[in-house]
């Protein structure tokens, strides 16, 4: 199984790298449209906590009313800017399952591509927040040996389609 | 000998009413405290009455439970535990979960001279599996038998080979580690005495001629060296105490390694549990020759699992080269090697030169108009840059059949091995001002931690993603 290669150039390994299917080249889905209203939805819920903590915060405290308009207009303009992004980013989001592998591509200044081989998954669970079961939506979450950090958190399939490819990637591999 | 039910060495009495006093003390402290403190005019004699009782009470509990405790190893390999006062428990192990037998030793049963053996299990369905005092050979023999059930091939056992850590390499280990750290508690120290020295000096003139005439001497040796002196001592012996008689035993692809003064750790990991590496050293540690090494094991949660991570502070550079090559079944030939793309050097110079310097020179005008600070900046810049460059220079990620290996660090060199056939995912990031450059992040995610590259030229790291994940995914 050992190998001794001493110094072998790249091209000398036992199989073609070219050959090799591309990470690059990997035709994906786009997620559901209707992700976008529940990411939109769902910061909005952050904004309007953020509004009422300053609206209660310069009532109450005297030397903070001074500051309520700028602050106000501060949290308004980085909660248009964050949602203009999530708006420009969306077309970023976009998934695909190989027959060995799942990838999933997000972000939103960056583009994070996560690629988990199949046979790497220990278990896989369904998530349905508020938002998401508003739009009919789900997220497959994919766990691996390792850190949480490591986890794919699929989000913009709809419920039939989460359980499909739950289904689909639990008889691949074999587990329950 | 121990497949019949047997008890702990009879030592062990006193060790489990100790344990029991122990584990009463812990839960009611709170109680205690609060009698002590509430309770003022006390019958002595009902005080000394409760106290007796409450000594027979864990001096029987003590007993019973070891009279309880019993254990075994069946034929089979499983392990059977029985034990408890009011409510028992029965514990079996089969053999395919036990994970490793770890032997212990804290500081009582040092004294007593009995060991303490753990069993981990797969996924930790039981916890406390624990024999808390058997000699030494029912210890070694407990962890031979169940050990060897699990190795398929126990025919062709080699001769265990040692790795020793001195007590000198310790001492040399905790002056260079220690080294930096000492100078910023001293530089801390002195800024902290300055300061007040200023206060103490303003008030009082004659302080002032008795520091420039007489005291000058002695301020060097108090301030400086002393503290200097004090914090590696401290250093040396917190090492020492952890560290004491470091021993690497190697044999049959397991790996045991134990160490300590007073608690002796033993911790037993495989080659196939091996899952990152890290080994480094700085720049004093690089002319004496000497590194040190992280394992880290495969762990569900290797963020929390504090076992998962084994620490070999200090050996030489030869063995630990040993070490890796044992580890990584001598597959440490590197055939490419991959630089960093020139936009990790601008990235960190404007992270950590131009932002900074922008920053603290607004700040500057607004508090001193003029530029006290001219020279202080132009060092900044200069050596902030020097360290820039070589951080860049020595970046890179190697790449062989059977490993991936990252340099990195200026003042402090390491270098991280992953094998391939242990990518548990692959993660690739670009931020959008990179996606003309062509420059990625890549993040290799292990069971027992990542190898993070970042500032990798695309067209070169792409074609090694691919091998990469078809080398997982044909498994």
């Amino acid at each position: 199984m050992q190998q001794e290669t001493n110094n072998a150039s790249f091209t000398n390994l036992p199989v073609d790298v070219n050959s090799l299917p591309q990470l690059q080249n990997v035709a994906t889905h786009k997620v559901n449209k209707k992700l976008l209203w529940v990411l939109i939805l769902s910061s909005f819920v952050t904004f309007i906590i953020l509004i009422s903590i300053i609206v209660i915060l310069t009532n109450v405290v005297e030397q903070l009313k001074q500051y309520r308009f700028i602050s106000l207009l501060i949290v308004c303009l980085i909660f248009a800017a964050y949602i203009l992004l999530i708006i420009i980013s969306f077309n970023n989001r976009s998934y695909a399952i190989r027959t060995q592998d799942i990838m999933y591509k997000h972000g939103i200044l960056s583009r994070l591509t996560t690629v988990i081989p199949l046979n790497r998954i220990q278990h896989i669970a369904i998530n349905e927040g508020v938002f998401l079961r508003m739009f009919g939506l789900a997220q497959l979450q994919i766990f691996t040996a390792g850190s949480g950090l490591t986890d794919l958190k699929l989000s913009g399939i709809t419920k039939e389609d989460a359980e499909k490819f739950r289904e689909l990637i639990i008889n691949k591999i074999g587990i329950k | 000998m121990l497949n019949s039910p047997q008890r702990q060495s009879s030592i062990g009495v006193i060790i489990e009413i100790i344990y029991a006093g122990q584990k009463t003390l812990r839960q009611f402290w709170p109680l205690l405290i609060l009698a002590f403190v509430k309770i003022k005019n006390v019958n002595l004699g009902i005080l000394i009455t409760a106290i007796i009782l409450l000594v027979a009470l864990i001096v029987i509990y003590g007993f019973l439970y070891y009279r309880n405790f019993l254990f075994c190893v069946e034929d089979d390999g499983s392990f059977i535990l029985k034990r408890g006062v009011f409510s028992k428990k029965k514990v079996s192990i089969l053999p395919e979960k036990i994970q490793q037998v770890n032997i212990n030793q804290s500081f009582i049963q040092r004294i007593l001279n009995v060991y303490e053996v753990e069993i981990e299990t797969a996924g930790g369905i039981e916890k406390e599996v624990k024999i808390n005092a058997v000699s030494h050979n029912v210890a070694m023999e407990i962890k031979t038998i169940l050990l060897e059930k699990k190795v398929e091939s126990t025919a062709e056992t080699e001769q265990a080979s040692f790795i020793k850590v001195s007590v000198q390499q310790l001492l040399i280990y905790a002056l260079s580690s220690g080294f930096f750290k000492s100078l910023w508690i001293v530089i801390i120290f002195l800024l902290a005495l300055y300061t007040n020295a200023k206060n103490i000096i303003d008030k009082d003139d004659q302080l002032i001629d008795f520091l420039i005439n007489k005291g000058k001497n002695h301020i060097l040796i108090s301030a400086v060296i002393i503290p200097f002196i004090a914090v590696f001592i401290f250093n040396f012996l917190r090492v020492l105490i952890v560290y004491f008689d470091y021993t690497i035993a190697i044999a049959n692809k397991a790996y045991s390694f134990s160490y300590g003064l007073f608690n002796r750790k033993d911790t037993v990991t495989t080659k196939s549990k091996i899952q990152l590496v890290i080994i480094s050293q700085n720049i004093i540690q690089k002319k004496i020759n000497l590194c040190k090494m992280y394992i880290r094991q495969f762990s569900s949660n290797y963020l929390k699992d504090t076992k998962a991570t084994i620490h070999v502070p200090a050996m030489t550079s030869q063995n630990g080269q040993f070490l890796l090559q044992e580890f990584f079944n001598h597959g440490l030939n590197i055939d490419a090697i991959l630089n960093a793309s020139k936009y990790r050097f601008s990235s960190n110079i404007i992270k950590y030169v131009i932002v900074p310097t922008l920053v603290f020179i607004f700040i500057n005008q607004l508090v001193y108009p003029i530029n006290y600070f001219a020279a202080l900046i132009i060092i900044y810049i200069i050596s902030v840059t020097a360290i820039l460059l070589f951080d860049y220079k020595n970046y890179k990620l190697g790449i062989g059949e059977n490993i991936i290996v990252k340099y990195a660090g200026v003042f402090n060199e390491t270098r991280t091995f992953i094998q391939p056939k242990a990518i548990q995912v692959i993660s690739v990031k670009q931020y959008f001002w990179h996606r003309q450059a062509g420059v990625l992040h890549i993040y290799l995610h292990t069971a027992g931690g990542d190898l993070i590259f970042k500032f990798v030229k695309q067209n070169e790291i792409l074609p090694y993603l691919n091998y990469w994940l078809y080398l997982v995914e044909k498994e």
